[in-house]
């Protein structure tokens, strides 16, 4: 039994070596060249030096793929469409492609090394997400976890973007921190608001990106963040709205309430925030103040477990009982909603449940 | 236990700073097979799996769920508080799969004891037999958890 084990300890020790051998090979030896991405079919073609990965490749080159765990192969957000080269599909990849993905050529941009000459093929928004670089001009503190986090321009000066879209934060080295990551949240600042972007983040257990917001980032600190990305905007349309946020989900609505107020809309707009406590509600000065300039808007918070010192008069109960009060009212309108997603997947069973059609709800769950 | 390929890979990924803040090993400065050994063995002492462990910890955690962060009593024996965040965390050791930021607290409502613990946690646990090292930020040792989540010896089923 023992030579059993000591058997397989000898195979897995010399399989192990061997890949870390192959590997240092591949990144110190391999000699590639310069190799061409085609990308789209000439629309842009990129010479980059072979040895890389393709989303890194990408990124360098301004071409910013979206992914949330900045390269690392376990996201499976970086997928792209390889018409020639790339070599065949790994192992790390295939969890993550359907079988239908793998036959159209799709394949995780993180994971495919550039050792030939490719062409892709990227969705033509992607060309417009640009690396912008910031400075801080504001952090104020809006709850015991949520912050807000607002950010001037410097290069390039001026963003183009729809509100309610979502930017990439790059988060720098920092404490036991050793590799540069990403990661998304949502613009809390309207599109009219060219030369300033604005992020409310929620501080997550154990996340190396909000602990580095809340802990770390400064005014006046200098960031790089990257985009615009998402489809979660207000569509072009008379039907009323309903807005649906837990925690900092009230980001995309506070930039989308300001859109609407600026343009003096008179839409109905109902906002529905759920809490459990009231040291959990924010910006209630601001959603007065636009309820004063919208004619049509309401905030309504709730709060499902509030404190003795509360003294709450408000609305009681979770967000789905107090969306569900409003019964059949509610089948005309077009839903917007931006939180958990357990909270996100029970609001739309209210909704649907009501009369909503699938189609007339549009999401950003914290995923 | 030897340290595998697959456990030197996994070790790697727990380091503070690697894909989460703190890392996974707190306070321990064993290798991650030590650690494994030692904690399977406390389980076998306990006479309860650590799948089970982790089933349970699945069940009365995702109870709670639709409290959306309020604390939710289940079973009439657990208040649960569950905590969804923004984001997904994968798993250190080499396999595809990555799991929401979801953190539950459960307290024992009868000795007022409780537990915090992620959805990687569960993961972890049941995939891997690993509660973390003492000190981790959801490490929880077997015996704290069945005696939280009241679990029973496995004999006794």
């Amino acid at each position: 039994m023992i030579e059993v084990f000591i058997s397989m300890g000898v195979i897995g020790g010399i399989g192990a070596i061997l890949a870390v051998v192959l590997e240092l090979a591949d990144r110190y030896i391999a000699n590639y060249g310069e190799c061409a991405v085609d990308i789209n079919d000439g629309t842009r073609t990129l010479t980059v030096e072979g040895g890389g990965s393709l989303l890194g490749s990408l990124v360098a080159e301004g071409i910013f793929i979206p992914s949330a765990c900045g390269g690392r192969g376990s996201c499976g957000y970086c997928k792209v469409k390889i018409a020639e080269g790339g070599g065949p599909v790994l192992p790390t990849e295939t969890s993550w492609l359907t079988p239908q993905e793998q036959k159209n050529n799709m394949r995780l941009s993180c994971q495919v090394k550039i050792r030939e000459d490719l062409k892709i093929h990227i969705p033509p928004e992607l060309f417009l997400i640009k690396e912008y670089r910031g400075r801080v001009t504001r952090i104020t503190t809006l709850t015991h976890d949520i912050k807000e986090v607002r950010i001037k321009l410097l290069e390039p000066e001026a963003i183009e973007f729809q509100t309610g879209q979502y930017m990439q934060l790059t988060v720098p080295e920092y404490g036991d921190v050793e590799e540069s990551v990403y990661r998304a949240y949502s613009l809390s600042s309207p599109s009219f608001e060219k030369d300033e972007v604005e992020f409310i983040i929620r501080l997550v257990p154990e996340g190396i990106c909000t602990t580095w917001v809340h802990q770390f980032l400064k005014e006046s600190d200098e960031v790089t963040v990257n985009g615009p990305h998402g489809e979660f905007f207000l569509r072009d349309s008379d039907k009323p709205v309903i807005m649906i946020a837990g925690g900092s989900g009230l980001a995309p609505f506070k930039g989308m309430l300001r859109d609407l107020a600026r343009q003096h809309s008179t839409r109905k707009v109902t906002f529905f925030f759920g809490a459990v406590s009231q040291r959990d509600l924010y910006h209630r000065e601001l959603m007065a103040e636009l309820e004063k300039e919208l004619p049509n808007f309401k905030f309504v918070p709730a709060l499902s477990k509030p404190a003795e010192e509360d003294r709450w008069q408000g609305e009681t109960g979770l967000i789905t009982d107090v969306v569900g009060r409003l019964g059949e009212d509610i089948a005309g309108s077009q839903a917007y909603l931006c939180g958990s997603p357990g909270m996100i997947d029970a609001c739309i069973a209210v909704l649907t449940k009501n009369g909503m059609p699938q189609a007339e709800i549009f999401y950003d769950k914290f995923s | 236990m030897k340290m595998t390929p697959q456990l030197l890979k996994a070790a790697e990924k727990m380091k503070a700073g690697d894909i989460s803040r703190d890392g996974f090993f707190g306070r321990d400065e064993r290798d991650l097979a030590a650690i494994l050994d030692e904690q399977h063995a406390a389980c076998l002492r306990l006479g309860v799996s650590y799948e089970r462990i982790a089933r349970e910890m699945r069940r009365i955690g995702h109870a709670g769920a639709g409290g959306f962060g309020a604390p939710v009593e289940v079973d009439g024996k657990w208040s649960v508080i569950v905590d969804e965040n923004r984001g997904k965390i994968p798993c250190p050791w080499p396999h595809p799969g990555v799991y929401q930021k979801t953190v539950y607290t459960v307290e024992n409502l009868r000795t007022g004891r409780s537990a915090r613990y992620s959805e990687l946690t569960i993961h972890m646990i049941f995939t891997h037999g690993f509660f973390q090292g003492e000190g981790a930020p959801f490490y929880n040792s077997p015996a704290t958890l069945v005696d939280v989540l009241e679990i029973a010896p496995d004999t006794e089923d």
